[in-house]
């Protein structure tokens, strides 16, 4: 399953965000509630006991029913929904609040005008919730000492609960604003954070099979130290398990010398017996596996030499072309076996830097091949281009060529083209690839453009 | 001739030591390094061939205790070791030819008879190609029985095309050989002589490999 790591994080912190947040938002709620309800009912008793003390003090010189009157009169308008202008001041949340004055025979006096003409409650003194009108109010009720007067007065919950509204509002709303600048922060803050993984994870990418130095990464985070000590432990043991590989093809090359040697000479001794005349064709044959088998411990040795990775070849200014005819030169005795045209072209000197041994090896390779897979009578042509900044090496067949789903795999080890019958090994065109490779060469494969075969070019810059 | 063999291995030991016989050596065989110094002390040997990699005293050992004492014994060194490293090392520790297994017999025969050849200082001897015969102390050239008379420079050309037949001589190695024989060497010169050396030996004896040089095949 593929994990983002700052996906991961990113879920964790936001949800981290969220019920902390949720939280924060409920507790102030909450908070804010409790001291609402505090301070609404000080207020309704403060109220309470103005009305109280108002009544004691003058119910018995005012006429009650002119007082009332006067109540009905000043009365909020019904339709006035906005807050009361300069004429008629006022608040809409007036005719939510409310009172009642009874005297000791609990006979209602005096009532605000919105107020019931029943009693709202009969209980006695404190605090009361009651439904009025659909709606919860808070109900206060008092009586004077001597008990002559009881004040209720009234305040709609939904005062309060639409102060609670605004607040909450007010609380939630700037949170859901910042939320997406929020996650937006956070995925850069991740992003920034997990810069030291990319470095390493470029720093590995960049790594050949062939070259697996230690990883060299400067400002390295503590929580991915053990990750690089890690890696960097894999790679020294995959380094010297390649060493053992190449080790192993090395001595395993040198070990089948004696043997092949010891071969070689005893059919040799054989078929210069005379006894051994009607053997003759089977000898041959077995000469020619022996030639084969020898070709391939070579092979594998030359692979060896120009496989050791980190080998930097001695390179020194060389004629391309003095040492192609040098090499053709060797193999001309294998052309001629089959018959085989080879020609080197006439060109000037062609000068690249370049470890002369290992060159040899690749335009050994590279001639050997073309012959090796060349039909009998067929040809081979070496010749040269240049360009301002680069050297290029062709070597041109007119055998049958490689199969179009063959052009990839034809640097791979021990691969060879399908259902030929020729003495080749499979390990040629690897070992040019691995020289090439030490040159900063390039190699391309291509078909002639009027024949069959196959045409080499391998571009050195220059 | 009497010659000491060394080497290790039984398989090839038998083989190399039944081909020496047959080509008209005395071998003597021995299988490890001390071996060998003991034989080498005790015996008197005109050619010894020796394996590098032996039981008990290296080769190399044997061999620069032979060279240390004196002793300028022609030694062909015959290893399983193909690096140019190890030949020059080989080489260094004062070995006389150096070939690499697995090898042919008829080489073998060769290096070695031109070892011994070296050894008694008769270097030179007769080339006979075909019809044609070469001698080299003579500056001289037969073709069926008539002198053939050639100018230095063609007798270079044909003296190293017949010393190396069966491999192709670059025109720069064939001026190379000219250049012994006296004036600047034209840049057309060895063209120019090998067509004289066709025409007065016959077409079919000097091959052209285009762009790569000249060669006679091998009989």
């Amino acid at each position: 399953m593929k994990v983002s790591l700052s996906s991961r994080l990113l879920k964790i912190l936001m949800t981290m965000l969220l019920v902390s947040g949720g939280i924060t938002i409920c507790s102030s709620y909450l908070d804010a509630e409790e001291e609402i309800q505090e301070l609404f009912d000080a207020e309704l008793a403060r109220s309470a006991r103005l009305l109280l003390s108002l009544s004691q003090a003058g119910f018995d010189k005012v006429n009650l029913s002119e007082l009332q009157l006067y109540l009905q009169e000043n009365k909020l308008q019904e339709n006035l929904i906005t807050e009361g202008d300069e004429l008629s001041p006022g608040h809409l949340y007036e005719k939510k609040i409310l009172f009642q004055i009874f005297d000791a025979e609990q006979k209602l006096i005096l009532r605000s005008d919105n107020a019931p003409l029943v009693a709202i409650m009969d209980k006695l003194n404190g605090y009361f919730d009651v439904e009025l009108n659909g709606s919860r109010w808070r109900t206060f009720s008092v009586w004077n000492r001597l008990m002559e007067y009881k004040v209720v007065v009234a305040e709609s919950y939904e005062v309060r609960s639409e102060l609670l509204d605004n607040i909450m509002l007010r609380l939630v709303v700037p949170y859901l604003v910042l939320l997406p600048v929020l996650l937006l922060l956070l995925r850069w803050a991740i992003s920034q954070g997990l810069k030291p993984l990319k470095v390493v994870t470029d720093e590995v990418s960049k790594l050949d099979e062939r070259h697996l130095t230690d990883l060299d990464i400067e400002f390295v985070p503590e929580e991915i130290q053990p990750l690089i000590t890690a890696l960097d432990r894999l790679f020294e043991r995959l380094r010297s398990s390649f060493d053992k590989e190449r080790r192993f093809s090395a001595d395993a090359a040198h070990e089948l010398r004696t043997p092949l040697a010891a071969l070689r000479t005893h059919v040799q001794l054989m078929r210069a017996d005379e006894e051994a005349k009607k053997f003759i064709l089977s000898l041959d044959k077995i000469m020619l596996a022996v030639d084969r088998a020898t070709h391939v411990v070579d092979q594998l040795t030359n692979l060896v030499k120009y496989d050791e990775g980190s080998k930097v070849p001695k390179l020194s200014l060389l004629d391309l072309r003095e040492l192609s005819v040098q090499i053709s030169a060797d193999l001309v005795p294998f052309a001629l076996e089959k018959a085989i045209d080879l020609s080197v072209a006439d060109t000037g000197s062609m000068r690249v830097y370049g470890d002369e041994s290992a060159l040899g090896m690749l335009v050994r390779n590279l001639i050997d091949n073309a012959i090796r897979y060349t039909q009998f009578g067929g040809k081979v042509e070496v010749c040269f281009s240049q360009s301002v900044s680069t050297v290029s090496l062709h070597v041109t067949d007119n055998g049958p060529g490689i199969d179009d789903a063959d052009y990839g795999k034809v640097f791979e080890r021990f691969h060879r083209g399908e259902g030929h019958v020729l003495s080749g090994c499979g390990i040629g065109l690897a070992i040019v690839d691995e020289i090439a490779r030490l040159h900063m060469a390039e190699i391309n494969l291509t078909r002639p453009e009027h024949h069959s075969g196959l045409h080499v070019e391998v571009v050195f810059n220059v | 001739m009497r010659l000491l063999l060394v080497e290790d291995d039984v398989l090839l030991g038998e083989g190399v030591e039944l081909g020496l016989r047959k080509a008209g050596y005395a071998v003597d065989w021995v299988r490890d390094g001390e071996a060998a110094t003991t034989a080498l002390i005790a015996e008197d040997y005109e050619l010894m061939v020796l394996d590098i990699g032996l039981p008990k005293k290296s080769g190399l050992d044997v061999l620069k205790e032979l060279r240390d004492s004196g002793d300028k014994l022609p030694v062909m060194i015959l290893t399983a070791m193909a690096s140019v490293d190890h030949r020059v090392q080989g080489l260094d520790a004062g070995a006389d030819d150096y070939l690499t297994k697995p090898f042919d017999l008829a080489e073998l025969y060769a290096r070695l008879r031109a070892l011994a050849r070296r050894n008694t200082g008769r270097t030179e001897s007769l080339i006979e190609y075909g019809d044609i015969r070469l001698d080299p102390a003579a500056y001289d050239v037969h073709k069926g029985g008539d002198k053939v008379d050639l100018s230095r420079r063609e007798y270079a050309v044909l003296l190293s095309l017949l010393e190396n037949t069966g491999r192709v001589m670059s025109r720069e190695m064939l001026e190379q050989t000219m250049y012994g024989w006296g004036e600047e060497v034209g840049s057309n010169a060895v063209e120019v002589y090998v067509h004289h050396l066709r025409k007065k030996l016959g077409n079919e004896l000097i091959r052209t490999i285009r762009g790569i040089g000249y060669m006679i095949d091998k009989e």
